[in-house]
């Protein structure tokens, strides 16, 4: 025990480093045999040095809401935008009792979504699930679940531009010193900009909000739809941001605002028809074309939820009543989540 | 459907089967050994090592196999490889002034101490499609040269350093160890170490362009390429429990030292400054347009206007990294549907909208 | 492992899942101020460190982040007892030892701070607050108590908390809290603190607002 930790310490390099260890195995990655297998690999893929170092980040994101913490982002396996944020806060935070839920689209089986979830059992050995009220890591790509998040969960967010302001003014210098100074009028005028041309807020998805009073934060190209969802949940919300290294966080029960004009309040899009499938009149759908005469279909976009509620109607709206009120123990009471329509599948079903 | 149904798994399982197959071409086809690539393909290992930041032709060869020729693709293998090394030492600063030169040419002298030496260069072939190459066998020889390289062969910005006409390079306060962006964010504005780090691991397609839109106007360098010299260089370490440097082995590089006007400023005398290229292996070309971009991104400290893509140090060092780029480009092809349905909702209502009032009017 | 007197002081018995459950307790008291929390891994350290503290070192501190220690370095706590310079020493040994971590001359250079004796601890001015544009690069403090539960009652309020949360830490100096309210209005600057008492730990994030409560 003593050598590894001193040897470090002569070359300059934490002993965990030249020391893999977990579930995954102990054996060295070989290096000219090509036979690098998992197994080589370090709990998690990362490094436990680079694990540190993207840990002490999270817990500042936690502790300054809604603030850009940079952070040594690495080169994952994975190509940067196809979610080496959030895999690297995943693999900073996950542990063996973890139960990994991925999503893509509100999806588990989008492409990007097994190939992430894959990554993960392959470097940890963790149990993964598609049920939402099952996991305690989320990892997801442009969706939150319909489901309502509880305390303990963990909500990780893939994110490709970190900065609200980014389209607006393209310098990091110039962008970081706005939130500085809290100088977010460029964003208001953008958007009034909008309804002036428009007559409506023409943005619809990574919809801009302010958290807990202060920063201005982009939740990631999630559709407006779910903004709401954000505010004073209780599972913490973290956001990687893999190629522009920076990560931050939504703390559990913090307010999230979305920004919006007295004469113009915020609001979330609505469709007029329902899930094909399940009959859900609140979730997001996808509308699916049919055929190239117009023909269209609506679905959830959230195919856990999808499937539960249609588990739930072959059992009997009763079932279904009882399931959901065992899924989300926390969720009564809770402002902000507790009027979502995922809080009331069971009418829905009954109807 | 590619994405939206069950089954995503065998899906992606049958791809990484049907490419490794297309991969390998025709099984008639002699498959490449690494040892082919590395030997014949040396610039495209060149340049694998070189953007993927990490020395090792036998791995960059494995990367080109494994990537079918796509260097971009090879430099993200290799990239994704490297992060996994861990850090036992950092090695003194290599020393290109004992270089044991393949080439060295300057544009700035018709002739210096220890001369031009051209070395294997395509400058001067003529660009005619060789069909000897298309048959098997050729085995071309080279001379031996009547006398040795020089050993003594003083870099031309050294010359110049001399009779203080070029600006001298010499470390920050305390010579602290320079920033690696492998292991630290990029910070504005950068230090030179941050920049010639982000540009020797940049593209080199990106860097052409940006260089080469600094010779036609955007911005204003008149670049002589002072030095151009090629060749191996010793790594050297200092172990704590020794105390002195040890070899631990040579490599090959190639350095670009760009010798630009600077007409002075209130404090400093007119004299020469440098853009600075080093990449490994024998990648000439990058190492010269690494070198005009250096210069071009040192504009702010040396008072000059900063009006051009190519001065622009946010916009060049954010640019440069073609893993990210290749990344972020190739992240559109991922569903986007939910983005999608959001805006197309967004649409159908506007239309409604301008549709009333196209019937109000 | 090292050894202070007869006693070995061995660092985590397995480095990555031991570091990963203290982290993920600081985590989830980071995310639920003033909630106690065990952190969990058993660990022996030399006194007067507590089990919690030397847990949260080895799964968060190295030799990227320089640590300041109470009275190893600081020439101001003269009047702190010998027994205390003692344990300082103890105490940065086993940081340089099993973290590589630099010692901070200056609190205000520190990423953490090591606090054992609260009484005699600096101002919370002294520690680093980050900067307006880097409100991260900031001190975390980790203070040892006497208790979480024992103490003076607060109520704590903010991020993280759905109504209001009770802490009750004893051996900590009253005017602490003033300086926690200055420290509130730096926001988005400003310190964050780990109260720890044996293996538990509360959080005070710097967004926590904190209300004295009449015993």
């Amino acid at each position: 025990m003593n050598s590894p930790d001193h040897a470090a310490q002569v070359v300059g390099v934490h002993a965990d480093d030249s020391a893999p260890a977990g579930a995954a195995g102990t054996t060295s990655v070989q290096r000219k045999g090509m036979a690098v297998t998992a197994q080589g690999y370090n709990f998690a893929y990362l490094d436990e040095q680079t694990k540190r170092m993207i840990r002490r980040a999270i817990l500042k994101a936690v502790a300054i809401p809604g603030y850009q913490v940079p952070f040594g982002s690495r080169e994952m396996p994975l190509p940067y935008g196809w979610g080496t944020g959030g895999i690297q806060v995943t693999a900073a935070i996950i542990g063996p009792d973890d139960i990994l839920k991925v999503i893509d689209q509100g999806s588990d089986d989008t492409t990007n979504a097994v190939n992430i979830r894959r990554f993960f059992a392959a470097t940890t050995g963790v149990a993964t699930t598609e049920r939402t009220t099952d996991a305690s890591i989320i990892q997801t790509r442009h969706r939150i679940p319909e489901t309502p998040l509880a305390e303990g969960q963990v909500l990780v967010y893939q994110v490709p531009i970190p900065e609200p302001l980014r389209w607006l003014e393209p310098s990091e210098t110039e962008t970081r010193r706005m939130h500085a100074l809290e100088e977010y009028g460029l964003m208001h005028v953008k958007l009034y900009e909008d309804i002036a041309h428009y007559g409506h807020i023409a943005t619809t998805y990574d919809y801009p909000v302010r958290v807990n009073g202060r920063y201005l934060m982009r939740p990631s190209p999630i559709p407006k739809f779910d903004n709401p969802k954000m505010d004073m949940n209780p599972a913490l919300q973290l956001f990687g941001a893999g190629r522009e290294k920076r990560i931050y966080a939504v703390p559990p029960y913090t307010q999230v605002e979305s920004l919006d004009f007295e004469d113009h309040p915020f609001e979330i899009q609505t469709w007029d028809e329902c899930c094909e499938f399940c009959g859900s009149k609140d979730s997001f759908l996808d509308e699916i074309v049919t055929d190239d005469a117009g023909g269209r279909m609506f679905v959830c976009s959230d195919s856990d939820y999808c499937g539960q509620r249609r588990a739930g109607q072959a059992h009997g709206g009763d079932a279904a009543a009882a399931q959901q009120s065992q899924q989300s123990p926390n969720v009564p009471g809770v402002p902000g989540v507790s009027d979502t329509p995922a809080a009331q599948p069971a009418e829905t079903a009954s109807s | 459907m590619y994405v939206a149904v069950k089954g995503g798994e065998t899906a992606i399982a049958n791809s990484w089967r049907l490419l490794a197959e297309s991969r390998r071409g025709d099984p008639a086809v002699p498959e490449l050994t690494l040892a082919q690539i590395a030997g014949q393909m040396p610039l495209a290992v060149a340049r694998v090592m070189g953007e993927g930041s990490l020395y090792d032709p036998e791995l960059a060869a494995l990367a080109i196999k494994q990537a079918a020729g796509d260097l971009v693709e090879a430099i993200f293998l290799l990239r994704a490889y490297r992060t996994t090394l861990p850090r036992l030492a950092a090695t003194q600063p290599i020393d290109t002034s004992r270089m044991q030169l393949q080439r060295r040419i300057s544009a700035a002298f018709k002739d210096l101490p220890g001369g031009q030496v051209l070395g294997p260069t395509y400058d001067y072939t003529q660009r005619l499609l060789d069909f000897s190459l298309a048959a098997d066998g050729v085995r071309p020889e080279a001379a031996v040269a009547a006398e040795p390289v020089s050993a003594s062969m003083p870099r031309v910005t050294d010359l110049l350093g001399h009779e203080g006409l070029m600006q001298p390079e010499s470390p920050a306060a305390g010579d602290p160890d320079p920033v690696d962006l492998t292991r630290e964010p990029l910070d504005f504005p950068a230090g030179r170490d941050s920049r010639l780090q982000n540009l020797a691991r940049g593209d080199e397609g990106f860097l052409l362009a940006l260089g080469y839109s600094s010779q036609r106007g955007y911005s204003n360098s008149h670049p002589f390429a002072g030095e151009i010299r090629q060749g191996d260089v010793e790594v050297e370490l200092v172990p704590e429990e020794l105390g002195f440097a040890i070899n631990i082995g040579d490599i090959t590089v190639t350095e670009c030292q760009m010798v630009n006007k600077f007409i002075g400023s209130e404090d400093t005398p007119p004299q020469f400054t440098r853009g600075y290229g080093l990449v490994f292996g024998g990648s000439e070309r990058k190492a010269m347009a690494m070198a005009l971009v250096d210069r071009s991104l040192r504009a702010r400290e040396l008072g000059e206007p900063v009006k051009s893509p190519s001065q622009d140090e946010e916009f060049v060092l954010y640019h440069s990294d073609n893993v990210e780029a290749s990344g972020f480009v190739q992240h559109l092809k991922l569903p986007h549907y939910v983005d999608f349905q959001s805006e197309l909702e967004l649409i159908r209502k506007l239309r409604a909208e301008h549709a009333r009032k196209d019937k109000a009017a | 492992m090292l050894i202070a007197g007869d006693t070995l002081y061995a660092g985590f018995s397995d480095p990555v899942f031991d570091s990963q459950r203290s982290f993920r307790a600081v985590l989830e008291a980071t995310s639920h101020p003033g909630r106690i929390i065990d952190v969990g891994t058993p660990i022996g350290a030399p006194p007067p460190l507590h089990p919690a503290t030397a847990a949260i070192c080895l799964a968060l501190v190295d030799f990227e982040t320089p640590v300041w220690i109470q009275a190893a370095t600081d020439a101001n706590t003269h009047a702190i007892e010998n027994a205390t310079e003692h344990a300082a020493e103890s105490l940065s040994q086993f940081l340089r030892f099993h973290c590589s971590s630099p010692l901070a001359a200056d609190p205000a250079l520190a990423a953490f701070a090591v606090i054992h004796a609260p009484a005699h601890m600096p101002p919370l001015t002294a520690f680093s607050a980050g900067l307006s544009d880097y409100p991260d690069r900031s001190t975390t403090l980790l203070i040892q108590v006497d208790g979480l539960s024992t103490g003076r009652r607060v109520q704590l309020s903010g991020p993280g908390i759905k109504h209001t949360q009770q802490l009750a830490p004893s051996g900590i100096p009253e005017r602490f809290w003033t300086e926690w309210r200055d420290n509130g209005a730096l926001f988005p600057r400003g310190v964050d603190v780990l109260l720890i008492c044996g293996s538990d730990i509360a959080a005070l994030p710097r967004t926590t607002r904190v209300e004295m409560t009449c015993t």
